[in-house]
């Protein structure tokens, strides 16, 4: 009796359809990451039931931190541009090409004139990231200049589709808020949308 | 792992084939390459948390710079329709009914929030004051509502000084809650402040 000889094979599992869905998913997760830029202040917004999904790409942006130091952002490029065009040629000052490129990919920003000049006017790139932001000066006295109404004047012209968005955190106080809000009424500008998370979430 | 083979899978024998060339095997080794993309893929799976960037709105009475303006304006939100609310430092809250000229008028101390004593159950109980009877002047044709006998409630929020983000934003809130169909946010006035000494609560 000839002896039955067991087949032998290597045991090997089809994994292409394994493979098509981790490929698929990758694809997916590359091209719908956007990596999120760096913010100039931590600021913790406060928690609502209520909140809509809103798209930062149509808002101005304003925040506000603990201090009650307020920061400003657009979140298009081009009108950033514009916006930075109208102010320093208001201002009388020229931004070196380093300066505006730089100005240009930041989300947002937020100082005085006067070191808003010296910053802009770096040339070298470690420089401008780490230049300290001290939040934007607001004066509401009648009479006086008023430097966020000047940049929120500037926005407003490079983008007139703009929605307000305000962003403080939980425990800044609502006089520093309120100081924005008046501002941008002053521009008649009434309609602003608070930035919050949504209750439940962490 | 996974290979792409262009053999057919089978490599049987061709019938009659005469020139016996040697196949050369085509198959490519993609372990590495897939290794490389799971690795990928679970880099942004885990650090991907998808942006979603959330908003309540807020819309402020238009400012004039009129007196008589700004006075009509007030004029037109009193009496028993409009609810107060009043916010102030250190997480306090009041609310009343009604006009604040009124003597029986008084603030009533109310908690954030929805729980018994919380001010969103006090928000209802006004808006819902004439269930059954009347209808609410915002359920109504637009071209109806003039004159027609409904419930017209207001809810006017009125801030004090020293106030935190998070305690407008929480009332702000609460009207969205109940879908409060008109409302406003104001500043306190020094009329408001003389209201609340009478009634012994610091401003």
């Amino acid at each position: 009796m000839p002896k039955v000889k067991p087949k032998r094979s290597i045991p090997s599992i089809d994994m292409t359809a394994m493979v098509d869905v981790a490929f698929l998913l990758l694809t997916f997760f590359i091209l719908t990451t956007r990596f999120k830029a760096e913010d100039v202040a931590a600021v913790d917004p406060p928690k609502a039931a209520t909140a809509d999904t809103i798209s930062l790409d149509r808002l101005i942006l304003y925040t506000v931190d603990q201090d009650g130091r307020v920061y400003m952002g657009l979140g298009d490029i081009q009108d950033r541009e514009n916006m930075l065009d109208m102010v320093s040629s208001r201002m009388g000052f020229v931004p070196s090409e380093e300066g505006r490129n730089y100005f240009r990919n930041s989300s947002s920003f937020g100082m005085p004139f006067t070191d808003m000049k010296r910053w802009l006017s770096l040339t070298d790139p470690e420089a401008l990231k780490d230049f300290e932001h001290t939040g934007i000066p607001i004066d509401l006295t009648p009479g006086r200049v008023n430097e966020l109404k000047i940049w929120t004047n500037a926005a407003v012209r490079a983008n007139r589709s703009l929605e307000i968005g305000v962003k403080g955190d939980l425990e800044a106080s609502y006089d520093d808020i309120f100081k924005v809000i008046t501002t941008l009424q002053d521009l008649k500008l009434n309609s602003f949308r608070l930035i919050s998370h949504l209750e439940g979430e962490d | 792992m996974a290979e792409v083979s262009q053999d057919g899978g089978g490599g049987g024998h061709k019938k009659g084939g005469k020139n016996k060339q040697k196949k050369k095997s085509t198959r490519i080794d993609m372990t590495a390459m897939v290794d490389v993309a799971f690795l990928l893929l679970t880099f942004f799976i885990l650090t991907t948390t998808l942006a979603d960037t959330r908003a309540i709105d807020l819309k402020k009475p238009p400012k004039t710079d009129n007196e008589q303006e700004q006075n009509d304006l007030e004029q037109e939100v009193k009496g028993s329709k409009v609810m107060t609310i009043m916010l102030l430092s250190d997480d306090r809250l009041f609310y009343f009914v009604g006009s604040q000229e009124e003597d029986n008028v008084k603030p009533i101390a109310v908690d954030y929030g929805g729980g018994d004593n919380g001010i969103r159950k006090k928000m209802q109980e006004h808006l819902e004051k004439f269930k059954g009877q009347k209808p609410l002047c915002v359920d109504l044709p637009e071209d109806q509502r003039k004159g027609a006998d409904c419930w017209d409630p207001i809810f006017v929020v009125k801030t004090g000084p020293n106030l935190s983000f998070k305690n407008v934003v929480d009332i702000v809130d609460e009207l969205g809650i109940v879908d409060a169909p008109k409302q406003a946010l104001t500043e306190m006035k020094p009329a408001d402040s003389t209201f609340l000494a009478k009634n012994n609560i610091r401003f």
